[in-house]
């Protein structure tokens, strides 16, 4: 047992000063990774946010999702997609399979399942203006993930998503 | 398997921050520490068991933060490192009524908390009187007093 003094006890300073940097070190770690969740790496933040365009159409999505955690995807539909009164738009169903489906808005007036994809058929208000379609998921498996949409017989957009667990 | 590893990050997350936050952050709890320890529970009570509310998931979470904990302790007892980085050593915070300034700024503790502990443990009056203050391995002062300072 090491003496200080006439005391018996086992202080090591040596070692104290290699915990106080660690825990220097730990503390600036761990600062960073607060502002990083600030700023949306950890999800909903600038960082996060971002758009995938082509062909006609916009989408919003978030670039970092938590499990568990509500997301919203949202498809602005530009005229020439939106050209006749039915628009039928499709998800990629692996994608799907990862996620549960809260809410599609508006609702689509069908929903039909392919090998690869599921088709939704929307009916336009005003068939030539631009609109948007919000489906607000749940995701249920961490990872990466990577997602499809498209309209039948246009375009398609392709996104990447990283999920937290 | 999942609640097993949902139980050993916890774990191992909360022993990263309370190891990080040093050996003080939980021997004087205020009323707002105790309070703010409330939160950290409930917010990890989230965490823990998801969404999944079965017994049988509780009480596998429950016994994985047991093996966790005793791993540990069996860990500490096998191996110096573990222990040492795992719960710490003494420190000695002032020798002779000497205060050690660099050291208990570091492990965040000031002379009236020294003087607190010498009061409570030893009925003292005075940093003149303490021979030893010890940071213990816990979070807690322990002190010795002079010989010559007598109690009361």
């Amino acid at each position: 047992m090491r003496r200080v003094g006439d005391l018996e006890v086992s202080q090591d300073l040596d070692h104290e000063k290699k915990v106080w940097r660690v825990q220097r070190i730990g503390w600036a770690i761990l600062f960073l990774l607060w502002l990083a969740g600030v700023a949306g790496l950890f999800g909903s933040g600038p960082l996060s946010g971002s758009t995938a365009s082509g062909s006609g159409l916009r989408l919003e999505y978030d670039r970092f999702v938590r499990s568990t955690a509500p997301q919203k995807l949202t498809l602005h539909l530009g005229p020439t997609v939106t050209a006749h009164p039915k628009v039928r738009l499709w998800v990629d169903r692996q994608y799907l399979e990862n996620q549960q489906i809260e809410s599609v808005v508006p609702e689509p007036e069908s929903v039909e399942a392919g090998p690869d994809r599921m088709v939704f058929t929307f009916s336009m208000a005003k068939p030539g203006a631009p609109t948007a379609v919000t489906v607000r998921l749940q995701t249920r498996r961490a990872g990466s993930l990577q997602g499809r949409v498209g309209v039948e017989g246009g375009g398609s957009l392709q996104f990447h998503q990283i999920v937290y667990p | 398997m999942e609640p097993v590893l949902r139980g050993l990050a916890v774990y191992l997350f909360l022993l990263l921050i309370f190891r990080l936050t040093g050996k003080r952050s939980l021997d004087q709890v205020t009323t707002f520490d105790f309070v703010l320890l409330l939160i950290i529970s409930e917010t990890t009570q989230q965490a823990l068991i998801g969404e999944d509310f079965s017994l049988t998931n509780a009480f596998l979470v429950i016994v994985t933060l047991f093996i966790a904990d005793q791993v540990l302790s069996f860990l500490k007892e096998k191996s110096s490192f573990v222990r040492r980085w795992g719960e710490g050593l003494p420190l000695v915070l002032l020798e002779n009524g000497k205060p050690f300034q660099d050291r208990m700024h570091r492990s965040q503790v000031d002379e009236d908390d020294i003087l607190e502990a010498a009061r409570e443990l030893q009925g003292l009056e005075r940093l003149d009187q303490i021979k030893y203050a010890v940071l213990e391995r816990h979070g807690g002062i322990t002190i010795i007093p002079k010989e010559s300072a007598g109690k009361g």
